[in-house]
């Protein structure tokens, strides 16, 4: 299939898995998030590591015990018919969530950078980007990722201590939130916000073999639930878990937050930068998997005519929606259930089809 | 291939310019606000002002030739005040009484008066927190009297920007710890997570008659004197404005005033006070002599208790002393002598705090943040906010221990006594 | 297949859109490690040996042959004579393959060999060790030396770095056209006889392996070798081309070499090889241009160097189907991999230490008649800041160097773009005083803030221009008069404020400091562009720019290797790319490469610093 892209390493993988797992700390799902979890917020994104990893090794065994990628894995051990329902899923998900992220860039855009700006055109330049960019091709963008993540992190750090002044750490506390039971169950249903752990695999013959895959989820995904973890920390002991629950764009409030002295202040329109780059970066990837799978389940020669449509649909979609508020309260919903199909039950389903069929083959 | 390019490129570049320049401006063509004062009018109304930059009279020698005069003689800022029932009037209205669009997003301090402060502050901070332009880390002040006379009286001549003034002001705050920086963010937070209640620092224009106004309370080992914004003897050809003291609130409702010693005792508690000057009376001499110091606060350290529904505070504090001056002929300095003053200053210090905290105790308000030391001690969030802490504040028992360390002595290391004639 | 199926996939053949068929780009495919290679060099050893016996036998058929013909009639003196001559060389010729066979030593370097009594061998020797026929520059000339009994011979040397006139006058001449003398030389003892005799050159030294014959040759010496005798002559006739070689114009530095390439084909390869004077570099001549018949080099290293590489350029290279090509740059533009996107996918340059420092690397240079730039390929982004004088400074020093030649980059392409974005949508991103300064200093200016600064580049563009075409020294002067009293002239006329200025000359002084002439023009373009992106969106416009270039950049390729190669993809660092490493620690080659010898060094470099210092070896 000439949409193939070249062979990529652990670096790739690695910024793929990090840029789509590590964008919502830019956007509210967070402080929805703090609505169940309280002052144990933070503690979420380790829970989403933990079980990301156990998802991780369920699905490395399935494709070591199978051919090829987790498309080919599916036809192999759930058939073809559940396969192309599993395919439709997902690029459902894919396409669902580049869509919902679409809008709350533009509108993010609209309510911090240019507030004077009309949307469609916040939109219709967000799209033009990213159609630009996947036209380009998955490499460039996984590689350009790759340069971007330590960037990334670095004013992520830059910004946590430069707030320390404006910490106030009991906010922190009670330790355990609401208790550890219910932060252990809120952990579990937020999962769904990590749907990125999933594009390695699903685009594993672009990958040099099964550890770098293995490896690239592990390191891209371990960062981006420490960082997000330890930016939700900072961000309640900085806002208190009341006026933390009613921000917008958390990363972007504590940008604003920064006030050293009359020098180290208002730095909040550099950060303009790595939010839209993020976004950019995300969105084009989440396309790009949706239109991947779309061309697997009818067997495409080739993806490139499918961009355009693709993205002027989604950008269509995306301005659907009369408010932003609607569109936050239902992204957070699909994150917290639909999503999660796709992050447990499917890979479960797989896991255990490639075990008994392994036991199976052992018995023989 | 090459004419697709060339049609895509040009194709895009058409759609782009679509965008044109939306919501540009050329910084000539905007105004600064810098300051913002709030006032309380007749029915329920709000009388705003503004102060606003003049670009020109900082930029000196900037533009072409000929301006540079004009910019030494005209004015640093114009104020603008508005009677407007709503903020939303206020931004419409400063649209029509000026040629330049305004820009809150360089406002640094909100100044709201004491009439409005007790009447509750809620509605008129906390929306500025919804609005992209004004950051939370801006500044926030109660004075007495009204914002409008405060910010037209309150002309420094040492600073070309008004912003810098207050910046300035409150960035060697930590040098006295008789006022204390006070942002719209530390407010807004404290409002909506228990813990600490908020408060806001207060400032006043002086009479510059030279007239004493100080606190009436006195302390037994205390030589100097405690004062409010206005009450400061002074004279001269410096700025009226002062800084002293700290405006409590409960809630959003202010409820009363701390002097500058009381603020004080709220620095040392939070652990905020690198640098403070105190004099005490002299501990072997107490009828006219008497010790400067300069102190620090080394740590404090404060711990909770949430015994069957009655919490016990424990603070310890660690004061660094630096004897600047000693009035007396007595060597302080010498082991026997320093632990005499060093229980002086240690005296004196614990009376304030324990006057401070009855003080808050009584007003019900808690602008040190005790109540953040009890969240460790619910199960969890539910717990914590079914239960009220400035309750538990109020009735709360505070044990208070201060030592103090005479570390140095200024450039002398041993006070030799007077000849006598 | 039911008719449903059918029908569904002529539907689908009908619908979906099928590609055209383009074939694939040209990626560096990663060497895979291969298991041990000493049976492969076994075997080639032993073909080698094979083949040697069987031109000996061969030659022993033809002698017989010779013998039995000369004997079957009285033959005259002479003939008889050169008879025995023929024995003689065969019999030492076979002393000489039987100790070769029987000392024979898997590890022995062919550089080792003992010069062969056969000239055939020796040819052969040589030809295996220059790569011939691909190697241009190695010129064999066989030569019949007139005497009782006709000598043999073959000259060798190395074209460009040897004298032609010095060969005719004292080589050719004494040894070919004085043959009318009377010349009686005594079997057996052929090369000093010559040597002593008729070789009127300064310096002629006997040779007897081939590596004494090789560094004879990669110095500029000839070399002649003689039917029957185990030994050759090297005889002095170096004669590198000095004529035209200048100063660089364009890449001037502080250290290293001063040389430049000149206009000369021949003695540009000559200047590279008098830097890597190894038979491992090849030097291959290729013919552009249907009508000029520009010659133009292809010159790499062949033990280092990707082999894929090298095809594929000769390939791009050869399938150029056009009337003529007279200048390097030209050809760049034919066979780079991306000619849409103006950023550099070659190096340029005119010093012949750069282009040695590349070849070593395992990147391959080519070089066009008549050009004075040579084209280095494959290169990344950040090939193209380094500077010539960074292999001669402290590593401390040269990663500095680097460090600011990339800051001065970005700085150029963001810094006037970041001024017009926050000067019109983010004044808040300033602190009070400045943002008052800024709008105080434009409040007389008459034009909006994005004409000021075009208009002011514009300036800079025309400055640096008519710089350029003003002749002679007087073009950098007017450069500067020009700029600075234009910059003056417009802030007191109020035509632009004094901030646009500043930010103006910052830029174009940081331009200047990117060292690839090229790359700074590219980088004018993306900076012109992300102005009028910042201008209509503010950072978020900026933000959108920056990020289709870093993803362009990020796919392109440059002959088949990543263009960001050592950070995306990111490949095994080697400590001479952003930051510059010691030189001890740079030990393997660039990794994106995928040369083959890794190794460029052994890891401990210096070896002194494992040993007792040179006068205390003794322990005294």
């Amino acid at each position: 299939m000439s949409f193939q892209p070249g062979r990529m390493g652990v670096a790739e993988g690695m910024a793929l898995v990090f840029v789509t797992t590590f964008t919502s700390i830019f956007l509210t799902s967070w402080p929805l998030a703090i609505d169940s979890a309280t002052t144990a917020t933070w503690m979420l994104s380790l829970i989403n590591g933990l079980i990301g990893i156990g998802v991780l090794y369920s699905q490395a065994y399935v494709l070591q015990n199978t051919s090829g990628d987790l498309y080919a894995a599916c036809q192999e051990l759930v058939g073809v018919v559940v396969t192309r329902l599993i395919a439709v899923y997902y690029i459902g998900i894919y396409l669902l969530d580049a869509c919902l992220l679409l809008r709350q860039f533009a509108e993010s855009t609209l309510l911090t950078a240019l507030p004077e700006l009309s949307f469609e055109i916040a939109v219709g330049w967000y799209v033009f980007l990213i159609v630009l960019i996947l036209f380009i091709g998955i490499e460039a963008i996984a590689r350009a990722s790759y340069l971007f993540l330590p960037m990334a992190v670095l004013i992520v750090f830059i910004v946590v201590a430069l707030l320390t002044p404006q910490y106030q750490f009991m906010y922190l506390a009670p330790w355990n939130g609401p208790g550890f039971p219910n932060v252990v169950m809120a952990g579990i249903h937020s999962v769904g916000l990590n749907m990125g752990i999933l594009i390695p695999f699903i685009l594993a013959r672009s990958f040099q073999n099964s550890r770098t895959i293995k490896n690239s989820v592990l390191y891209g995904f371990g960062l981006s639930s420490f960082i997000k973890s330890l930016t939700l920390a900072a961000y309640i002991a900085a806002f208190g878990t009341g006026a933390a629950r009613e921000k917008v764009f958390p990363f972007y409030e504590m940008a604003r937050l920064v006030y050293i002295n009359r020098y180290i202040q208002r730095i909040e329109s550099l950060i303009i930068f790595l939010w839209a780059m993020m976004g950019i970066l995300n969105v084009a990837i989440e396309i790009y998997i949706g239109l991947y799978l779309l061309g697997r389940l009818f067997n495409l020669p080739t993806l490139r005519p499918l961009i355009i449509p693709t993205a002027l649909i989604l950008a269509e979609l995306a301005m659907f929606p009369g408010e932003i508020g609607s569109v936050i309260a239902f992204h957070h919903k699909v994150h917290w259930s639909f999503y999660n199909i796709g992050i447990y039950i499917i890979p479960g389903i797989l896991f255990a089809a490639a075990l008994l069929r392994a036991r199976r083959r052992q018995s023989c | 291939m090459l004419s697709r390019f060339i049609a895509a490129a040009v194709l895009a570049a058409l759609c782009l310019s679509l965008v044109g320049c939306y919501g540009s401006k050329e910084s000539d063509s905007v105004a600064y606000v810098q300051i913002i004062g709030v006032d309380v009018a007749a029915g329920g109304k709000r009388k705003i002002t503004t102060q606003i930059a003049v670009p020109l009279s900082t930029s000196k020698g900037g533009g072409p030739p000929g301006t540079e005069e004009k910019a030494g003689t005209s004015k640093r800022w114009v104020f603008n005040t508005m009677l407007v029932s709503a903020p939303a009037e206020e931004a419409n209205l400063l649209r029509s009484t000026m040629s330049r669009s305004p820009r809150e997003s360089h406002v640094s301090v909100v100044i709201f008066s004491e009439e409005i402060a007790r009447q509750g502050l809620g509605p008129d901070a906390t929306q500025y927190i919804r609005n992209r332009d004004y950051r939370e880390t801006l500044f926030m002040l109660v004075v007495t009297g009204t914002a409008e006379d405060y910010m037209k009286h309150n002309n420094p001549a040492l600073e070309s920007s008004i912003s810098k003034y207050y910046e300035l002001f409150f960035e060697k705050a930590s040098e006295t710890g008789t006022y204390l920086p006070s942002t719209l963010h530390e407010f807004y937070t404290r409002l909506k997570t228990p813990g600490a209640s908020p408060y806001a620092a207060y400032t006043g224009i002086n009479p510059m008659t030279g007239i004493a106004n100080p606190v009436d309370h006195k302390q037994p080992e205390q030589k100097a004197d405690a004062y409010l914004p206005g009450g400061i003897p002074r004279t001269g050809t410096e700025n009226p404005a002062e800084f002293s003291g700290l405006v409590v609130f409960r809630a959003d409702k202010m409820v009363g005033v701390l002097n500058s010693y009381e603020t004080r005792a709220v620095a040392i508690l939070q652990n905020k006070l690198p640098l403070g000057y105190i004099a005490v009376v002299d501990p072997l001499k107490p009828e006219k002599d008497m010790i400067n110091l300069a102190i620090r606060c080394e740590y404090t350290k404060i711990t909770a208790d949430l015994d069957g529904g009655m919490p016990i505070f424990n603070a310890e504090v660690k004061i660094d002393g630096d004897i600047y001056g000693i009035s007396s002929d007595i060597n302080y300095e010498a082991p026997g002598n320093r632990e005499i003053l060093e229980q002086q200053i240690a005296d004196f210090l614990k009376g304030q705090i324990t006057a401070m905290l009855k003080h808050t105790q009584e007003l019900g308000t808690d602008p040190v943040g005790f109540g953040l030391y009890l969240r460790p001690k619910f199960a969890n969030t539910n717990e914590l906010n079914e239960a009220n802490l400035t309750e538990l504040y109020q009735a709360a028992d505070i044990n208070i221990n201060v030592i103090v360390k005479i570390r140095r002595s200024g450039l002398i290391w041993r006070t030799v006594p007077l000849l006598k004639e | 297949m039911n008719i449903f199926s059918k029908n569904f996939k002529a539907f689908k053949e009908l619908v979906v859109f099928q590609p055209t068929q383009a074939p694939p780009p040209f990626v560096v495919e990663e060497t895979e490690k291969s298991g041990s290679t000493t049976t492969q060099e076994q075997t080639r050893l032993a073909l080698e040996e094979h083949e040697a016996l069987l031109r000996y036998a061969r030659r022993v058929a033809i002698t017989l042959e010779k013998v039995k013909n000369t004997l079957a009639e009285p033959a005259p003196n002479e003939k008889l004579a050169s008879l025995r001559a023929e024995l003689d060389a065969l019999s030492k010729q076979k002393a000489h393959v039987s100790p070769l066979i029987s000392t024979y030593s898997l590890t022995q370097d062919p550089l080792d060999q003992p010069v062969s009594t056969s000239l055939e061998e020796n040819t052969l020797a040589l030809e295996q060790l220059y790569n011939l026929p691909y190697n241009k520059d190695l010129v064999l000339r066989n030569i019949t030396i007139p005497s009782s009994i006709p000598i043999v011979a073959t000259l060798a040397f190395i074209d460009g770095l040897v004298d032609n006139n010095i060969i005719s006058q004292t080589i050719l001449e004494p040894l070919m056209s004085l043959g009318r003398e009377n010349r009686d030389l005594i079997r057996g003892d052929t090369a000093p006889q010559i040597a002593a005799r008729y070789l009127p050159s300064s310096q002629v030294k006997p040779a007897f392996f081939l590596r004494e014959v090789t560094s004879g040759l990669n110095l500029g010496d000839t070399a002649i070798f003689f039917d029957g005798a185990a030994e050759a002559l090297i005889v002095e006739t170096k004669g590198q081309e000095h004529r035209g070689i200048d100063r660089p114009a364009l890449e001037q530095s502080v250290r290293g070499s001063q040389a430049a390439f000149s206009e000369t084909l021949r003695a540009n390869t000559g200047l590279i090889r008098s830097l890597l004077r190894t038979n491992d570099l090849v030097t291959e001549i290729l013919t552009l241009g249907t009508r000029s018949n520009t010659l133009c080099a292809v010159m790499y290293l062949k033990s280092v160097i990707n082999p894929a590489l090298v095809q594929e350029a000769k390939f791009r290279i050869n399938s150029i189907n056009v009337d003529a090509i007279s200048e390097s740059g030209t050809l760049q533009l034919f066979i780079e991999d991306h000619p849409m996107i103006p950023y550099p996918q070659a190096l340029s340059t005119e010093r012949p230490d750069r282009v040695a420092a590349a070849l070593s690397e395992g990147r391959l240079a080519i070089l066009v008649d008549g050009a004075s730039f040579a084209l280095v390929a494959p290169i990344s982004l950040f090939t193209l800041f380094h500077g010539a004088e960074d292999f001669s400074f402290s590593w401390l020093a040269a990663s500095f160097l680097r460090l600011i030649r990339l800051l001065g980059a970005l700085l150029t392409i963001l810094l006037p773009a970041f001024y017009i974005a926050i000067n019109y949508f983010h004044q808040e991103a300033l602190p009070t005083d400045l943002i008052l300064t800024i709008g105080g200093a434009r409040e007389m200016v008459p034009f909006p803030a994005i004409v000021e600064i075009l208009s002011m580049e514009f300036a800079f563009e025309l400055v640096r221009e008519g710089g350029i075409r003003v002749p002679g020294m007087l073009g950098s002067t007017i450069g500067i008069v020009g700029a600075i009293t234009l910059g003056q002239a417009a802030v007191s006329a109020g035509i632009v404020s004094p901030i646009t200025v500043v930010i103006v000359a910052v830029t174009g002084l940081a331009s200047y400091a990117i060292p690839d002439y090229s790359l700074a023009f590219s980088i004018r373009l993306t900076r012109i562009t992300f102005e009028i992106l910042a201008a209509m969106l503010g950072l978020v416009g900026l933000a959108g720019g920056l990020i289709t270039i870093i993803v362009l950049l990020c796919g392109m390729k440059s002959l088949g290797v990543p263009y960001l190669a050592p950070v995306g993809p990111k490949t095994t660092p080697g400590y001479d790319m952003v930051i510059r490493g010691p030189v001890y620690s740079q030990e393997l080659r660039p990794d994106e490469l995928n040369p083959k010898d890794r190794r460029r060094q052994s890891s401990v470099a210096r070896g002194w610093t494992q040993e007792a210092p040179a006068g205390k070896k003794d322990g005294s």
